[in-house]
């Protein structure tokens, strides 16, 4: 009995450091996986006032996944023929002065449309500063696109803010915005999943 | 008797002293209106001089700034297609036009400038009209630190002569659609460089000669690949290495 209990110790010493070595490795932290419910994430209420802006709600889903086995499911009811946004947001407070990325998936549907497009929001510093990412993904029906931005000094990738080792340090919300501009009509669910950061 | 007169004379007497009061009341107001009005077409008058004299300051500097001609010691690049198309796209608008002949974009390892990998336009001009292949990426850009624009444009050596390119931005709250005022042929076989100066003063673009805010609020860059009637082909195109140099 002694001899197995030992040998199970061993195993699981082993599988902890390999399961360490591997998140080194990659480099990447998962922050939000909603493995445990939605962690925080929210609809924010000046959205719920908004025309213009159409998430009618957020749940924890099983149906699609990149990580894990649940995501986030944003109901969306997009009209087409205007720009029209949907939003979900955590207010958290973050240090990511040791990474270089964040990044998170967005899952749209098969039957979903071309042209929807998604992008993430940071809110940084003492300012509580808006910072909408300087580009936007394409979201493909029935596939997981990733969204990453750069956090280094000199980053392109964050509209009007200069990009400085300051800006990682102090970040305290995180939003993702999925819109369609003028064509695309869309209404149903859109999934994030495995939001992190990247070294 | 005596004592009504009296009383009579007293009260017009009173009512002139108050009629008097007013008109001379009257006088002033419209004398200081008058020239408090003055005083104020003048400040306007003044102000308006002085904002069209910034305005031709404005434009006398515009023209008098010369791009510089010292050489390109820094660059940047901002999109290299390594990993992916970095965000580039056929834009919504033109994949429905029939003059528009650009049919898909991928990253490839055939053909590159920079790195090991560049993106592959698949075109199909059909010869007889103008028809052009347009990529462009959405990303809001502050260029002001540098001088010149760039991008590395390959054809195949299969491919006939007569293509050309040139680039295309998008700047400002009013979204202005800025090409560039010549094309740069594209020879087959070769990667031809397109650069642009974005300084103050720059030649380079069409009907709009750049201020300082030019670069300061650029939204889309577009790379446009035209055949003038002449030249047919179908295949692909391929762009790398854009960046920013000053």
């Amino acid at each position: 009995m002694k001899k197995v209990l030992m040998v199970a110790a061993i195993v699981s010493l082993l599988f902890t450091g390999a399961v360490a070595t591997a998140e080194e490795t990659s480099g990447s932290t998962v922050l939000f996986d909603f493995e445990s419910g939605l962690q925080g994430w929210d609809i924010p209420d000046w959205a719920y006032e908004k025309p213009d802006h159409v998430q009618e709600r957020i749940a924890v889903s099983d149906k699609f996944s990149s990580e894990g086995a649940n995501s986030l499911q944003m109901d969306v009811s997009f009209p087409g023929g205007k720009w029209t946004g949907g939003i979900v947001e955590i207010m958290q407070f973050f240090d990511w002065s040791d990474y270089g990325k964040i990044a998170c998936d967005v899952y749209l549907p098969l039957d979903g449309p071309e042209g929807l497009k998604a992008a993430m929001i940071l809110t940084v510093g003492d300012k509580w500063k808006w910072v909408e990412m300087s580009r936007s993904y394409e979201l493909k029906p029935g596939e997981w696109v990733s969204l990453v931005g750069d956090l280094k000094p000199g980053s392109i990738d964050w509209r009007r803010v200069q990009v400085d080792d300051s800006f990682r340090q102090d970040i305290r919300k995180i939003d993702i915005r999925v819109f369609s501009n003028n064509k695309p009509a869309y209404t149903g669910p859109i999934y994030i999943d495995n939001v992190r950061i990247e070294k | 008797m005596e004592l009504k007169l009296r009383d009579f004379k007293v009260h017009i007497l009173a009512l002139s002293v108050v009629v008097f009061g007013i008109l001379a009341f009257g006088l002033i107001l419209y004398f200081c209106g008058g020239k408090c009005k003055t005083a104020m077409l003048k400040s306007q008058v003044h102000n308006k001089s002085a904002a069209v004299s910034t305005a031709r300051e404005d434009v006398k500097d515009v023209q008098n700034a010369v791009p510089s001609t010292a050489p390109i010691t820094e660059e940047r690049v901002y999109y290299d297609f390594e990993s992916d198309l970095n965000g580039w796209e056929i834009p919504m608008w033109a994949r429905g036009k029939s003059d528009y002949v650009a049919s898909k974009l991928t990253s490839s390892k055939k053909s590159f400038s920079h790195g090991s990998s560049s993106m592959e336009v698949m075109v199909s001009f059909p010869g007889g009209i103008w028809a052009a292949g347009l990529v462009e990426i959405q990303q809001y850009l502050d260029l002001t630190p540098y001088r010149v624009v760039s991008a590395d444009i390959y054809l195949p050596p299969d491919a006939p002569m007569g293509l050309k390119t040139k680039m295309i931005l998008t700047i400002g709250d009013n979204w202005k659609f800025v090409e560039m005022s010549r094309s740069i042929p594209l020879i087959p076989g070769e990667w031809v460089t397109l650069h642009a100066n974005i300084e103050p003063g720059s030649y380079d673009w069409k009907r709009i000669v750049p201020d300082a805010k030019f670069s300061e609020d650029v939204r889309k860059v577009a790379i446009r690949i035209e055949s003038n009637r002449k030249p047919k082909y179908t295949g692909p195109i391929y762009i790398d290495n854009i960046r920013c140099g000053k």
